[in-house]
């Protein structure tokens, strides 16, 4: 009997193979331990394989979890710690192959754990925490537009705030056809960006949101994509995330704000990236994503310069070493808005618009980059910062200043 | 008397085509298809409604629930 057991025991793990050790993160170089909104995963996993196959390499090492939790985290004291398993991206010599398409890889964090050194937040850190931390700098950077998701095969193409006030504020009893069964409705816990940005537009405090609450935009847009009566779903996704799944079985509903006339996507067309409605203001449904690092209290300069360096790659300062990649380009691929294309700005979640002329506008090259450059922008040879027809050449075309 | 009477209904001619037709006045409004939009925005409301070549969508909706006076009702 014994002897059965062993060998069967032997088998086992001869079929099993050898344990595979998971990579030490400790090992990665240069790392950088963030904790992020699962909406910013997309740019976070294309930043961090450029950065991996930098010189020198940096590695972000991340965890997704609700904005709000994020800010607790960096807000306590002491600061909040990765002590799980947590993902990072491959560089090109570890995986020529991968794109960020591909699923993250995974690392092992020591057992006591890592501080986490950038935070982000995608909406307005106020709509999470109020309270003042001197030790901690908020840095604002591109924004990112929420919608409205039905299956494909539904026949709606838009929502009024009314409408959606009614289905994400009543549920079973809202009486908007065809939204009227909460089973169909596809929506977030309360400390994530995407339900808390909805709640502001919609004038609906994050309680009381309707909705079957998963904790993954990914479950959402599955969730939105199966769904059996596709009429009847609907579900909250940040752009981030819907922009890479256009070819999944999901479309953006047009959304009419209050006060509003006509109803808008946050791109010109369906068809279109080019977010011309969250740059002019036809599209009122977007936040800021914030990035958090530690600083210090009086100069408000980041205690950690790499963390630091990541942020302003995301938010397109000047960094040194300049990178050999294009940050800008990287941001705009991804679906965000950078400050520097906007036309309007907002304060608080959800707050009135008001016009907006950028410092360092890059309107045109962003328009290029999303195709669809408009007529009045024209080309500029003279190099950044030179003077060129009553503007300044930025990015080789002619901004207003 | 007669030359008058002409007088008076060229003057209230001009005055019917003068107001009737799209107009610019102080917000740069533009009336397109029986939508108002805001040429020059600079308020919130503007804003939202400012003329656009983009893509838009209008819709009726039905809202049993919304009060007699056009307002949103309390949440439950």
């Amino acid at each position: 009997m014994k002897r059965s057991l062993a060998l069967g025991a032997f088998a086992l793990v001869c079929a099993l193979g050898p344990a595979r050790a998971q990579t030490q993160c400790e090992s990665l170089p240069n790392p950088v331990y963030m904790q992020i909104g699962d909406t910013q995963e997309p740019l976070i996993k294309q930043l961090g394989r450029t950065l991996r196959d930098a010189s020198p390499p940096i590695s972000l090492i991340y965890l997704t979890n609700g904005s709000c939790d994020n800010v607790a985290a960096i807000y306590a004291d002491p600061v909040g710690k990765i002590s799980t398993t947590a993902r990072y991206v491959p560089s090109t010599t570890e995986n020529d192959a991968w794109t960020p398409s591909n699923p993250h890889l995974a690392c092992t964090v020591a057992a006591s754990g890592k501080d986490i050194e950038v935070a982000n937040s995608a909406l307005f850190v106020s709509s999470c925490d109020t309270t003042d931390h001197p030790e901690v700098g908020l840095f604002q950077g591109p924004n990112q537009a929420y919608v409205l998701a039905v299956p494909k095969g539904s026949s709606q193409v838009a929502i009024t705030a009314e409408e959606a006030y009614f289905v994400f504020g009543f549920g079973n009893q809202g009486q908007v056809d065809p939204w009227d069964d909460e089973t169909h409705l596809w929506s977030r816990p309360v400390t994530k960006s995407t339900l808390l940005t909805w709640a502001a537009n919609l004038k609906i405090p994050k309680e009381k949101m309707r909705g079957q609450q998963k904790n993954s935009s990914g479950e959402v847009l599955t969730g939105v994509a199966n769904d059996p009566v596709p009429e009847k779903a609907i579900g909250l996704l940040g752009s981030e995330i819907y922009d890479k799944s256009r070819d999944k079985n999901v479309k953006a509903l047009a959304f009419r704000a209050y006060q509003q006339k006509r109803a808008y996507l946050p791109d010109s067309t369906p068809t279109a990236f080019d977010k011309k409605n969250v740059r002019d203001g036809h599209y009122t449904v977007w936040s800021p994503t914030v990035w958090l690092t530690k600083v210090d209290p009086v100069t408000k300069v980041p205690v950690n310069p790499r963390a630091a360096y990541v942020i302003d790659l995301i938010l397109n300062k000047p960094v040194t070493p300049a990178p050999a990649f294009s940050p800008l380009d990287i941001v705009i691929s991804n679906g965000l808005v950078p400050a520097c294309a906007m036309k309007v700005n907002r304060t608080v979640e959800g707050g009135d618009l008001s016009l907006y002329e950028p410092q360092e506008p890059c309107g045109c090259y962003y328009e290029k980059k999303v195709n669809s450059l408009e007529s009045s922008c024209t080309e500029c040879t003279v190099g950044d910062d030179a003077p060129c027809s009553g503007g300044k050449c930025r990015l080789g075309y002619c901004e207003a200043r | 008397m007669k030359r008058t009477s002409l007088l008076m209904i060229a003057f209230a001619a001009a005055l019917l085509v003068v107001g009737c037709g799209k107009r610019n006045n102080n917000g740069g409004e533009k009336t397109d298809g029986g939508i108002t939009c805001f040429e020059n925005p600079t308020t919130h409301v503007e804003i939202i409604n400012a003329c656009t070549t983009a893509e838009a969508f209008d819709k009726i909706p039905t809202l049993p629930l919304l009060l007699p006076t056009g307002e949103l009702p309390p949440l439950p």
